[in-house]
């Protein structure tokens, strides 16, 4: 038999037996596995001892078999301490109101710091937050994650150039770079304007300096288009050692037809997907690892979907509680398959082509000619080599060192 | 038959080297000085008064004379005696007849 200690834990109860030889009561007892301490006789007739709770319904077992009468007195432990704390009502009432305040308020807004910022711009920055429902005071599940709010502060305030929202338990704090718009000082230097690209010149307007070219003139790259020397180049180089003309800041504009050269890839078969615009919105509970669905149970049957989660963690004072809320969002998706003709796939190409061009051109740029110099398919891609031709201004800065 | 037994046991408690608690049916008594009195293998608790402590064994009885006695543990076959004891006898009957 192995021994078993008296534990608080378990709680035990003092008994008290009566009877002639109460001592024989307890005997009884450890003959039926009921484990016994502190036995005490009074007198004659009174014996007490300790028993575990545990074994109180053996107890009234072995009590029934015998004429002693069995009186329970004090109970001990953890169990009865749980008892006695559980029918006191207004502690365990204020108990659960204290936690439940602390975790109320484990989950507000408790500061919010900008930096990097200057006061007006602050201010601004705080406004706007404020219309996100971010401040002081305010619950942490009802606003939006610092990515997002970091995304909405990006595009509300143009002033901004880059801001990073990060929370840390109940703060949020908010690191601000300003955009400082540099207003680019005029290029008052000297210098005269050269070609930025090869191109045939179609119209020139000087505004400043010595035009060195005419239209139609082929230019290669950095030749100079306005120089910043008045008269004539050659003159000028005579001059030079005598006495220096001062230059001029070359300004004007030389649009010139440039060719550019693209090739496009684009396959006949097209496999893209687009969501439908159905979407099925889900509730969870997060505990750990499971999820715990709240409201919207039933699973929307899309064949392809795409998932969206937004998950919200509750603190309790500084610690992420375990538990967390999650909206899960889930997108309808839909795969289009596209067999395009020959035709339709050389369409698409060359306004591919035209696009991509055009995101490398300046915006001023004026495409006047398009030729498809090579046209080819091969393994089910349709292989395009286009030419272009652009009017767009090609003056390019060019200052003159002035020497020491 | 009886005796026969006896002596078998005996026997092969000499020969394997077992504890003679064990194979004899004989009470274990641990005592720590004169306040702990540890007794296993007993085969009942007969009367347990302040003063006095009468154990029924195999083969006989133990007394256990002292005063303020508590039985600090009681389980099965094993008692915890706490007190100050003064006397550990072993008689053959309830009334005195000492081994």
């Amino acid at each position: 038999m192995f021994l078993e200690k008296k534990s608080w834990l378990k709680g035990y109860v003092t008994i008290k037996v009566i009877g002639e030889y109460p001592e024989k009561f307890f005997e009884l007892c450890a003959k039926n596995g009921i484990q016994s301490w502190d036995i005490n006789k009074i007198n004659r007739t009174t014996c007490t001892g300790i028993v575990n709770v545990k074994d109180i319904p053996k107890l009234r077992k072995v009590k029934r078999k015998t004429i002693h009468k069995v009186y329970f007195r004090d109970k001990n432990g953890f169990p009865f301490f749980m008892k006695h704390t559980l029918y006191q009502k207004p502690l365990l009432i204020g108990f659960m109101i204290a936690v439940c305040f602390i975790f109320f308020l484990s989950n507000m807004v408790w500061r919010i710091d900008i930096n990097g910022l200057d006061n007006e711009l602050d201010k601004k920055v705080m406004e706007h937050l404020t219309e996100y429902g971010v401040t002081k005071g305010s619950l942490q599940w009802n606003i939006a994650s610092p990515a997002e709010i970091q995304k909405k502060l990006l595009e509300d305030i143009p002033e901004l150039l880059w801001i990073g929202v990060t929370k840390r338990g109940s703060n949020f704090h908010l690191e601000g770079v300003e955009k400082t718009l540099v207003e680019k000082p005029e290029e008052e230097e000297p210098g005269h304007l050269v070609a930025a690209k090869e191109g045939v010149i179609v119209d020139l307007y000087v505004e400043n300096g010595q035009p060195l070219v005419k239209p139609n003139d082929v230019v290669n790259k950095n030749d100079i288009l306005i120089s910043a020397y008045l008269g004539d180049q050659k003159e000028e180089d005579k001059k030079e050692e005598e006495q220096a003309p001062k230059p001029l800041v070359a300004k004007g504009e030389v649009i010139a037809k440039v060719w550019y050269r693209s090739e496009i890839e684009l396959s006949i078969d097209d496999k893209y997907e687009v969501l439908t615009g159905e979407s099925e919105k889900k509730h969870y509970l997060k505990v750990i690892d499971w999820l715990i669905p709240v409201w919207n149970f039933r699973y929307p049957d899309y064949k392809n979907s795409q998932m969206e989660v937004n998950e919200r963690s509750f603190y309790f004072l500084k610690w992420k509680l375990p538990i967390s809320y999650v909206e899960q969002t889930i997108f309808e998706k839909e795969q289009i398959e596209e067999k395009r003709s020959e035709d339709e796939a050389k369409k698409l190409a060359l306004q591919q082509a035209k696009r991509r061009l055009k995101k490398s051109i300046p915006i001023d740029a004026e495409i006047i000619d398009e030729k498809i110099l090579h046209e080819r398919v091969e393994h089910g891609k349709v292989k395009l080599t286009i030419y272009y031709t652009v009017l767009e201004d090609i003056v390019k800065r060019q200052t003159i060192n002035q020497g020491d | 038959m009886r005796q026969w037994k006896d002596k078998l046991s005996r026997f092969v408690t000499k020969t394997f080297d077992l504890p003679s608690e064990v194979m004899l049916e004989l009470p274990r008594i641990t005592m720590i000085g004169s306040i702990h009195a540890y007794i296993e293998n007993h085969q009942g608790l007969i009367i347990f008064q302040s003063n006095e402590l009468l154990l029924k064994v195999h083969n006989g009885f133990i007394k256990i004379i002292g005063s303020d006695f508590v039985l600090k543990m009681m389980v099965g076959q094993e008692i915890l005696l706490e007190g100050k004891i003064t006397d550990v006898t072993f008689q053959k009957e309830i009334n005195g007849g000492k081994t």
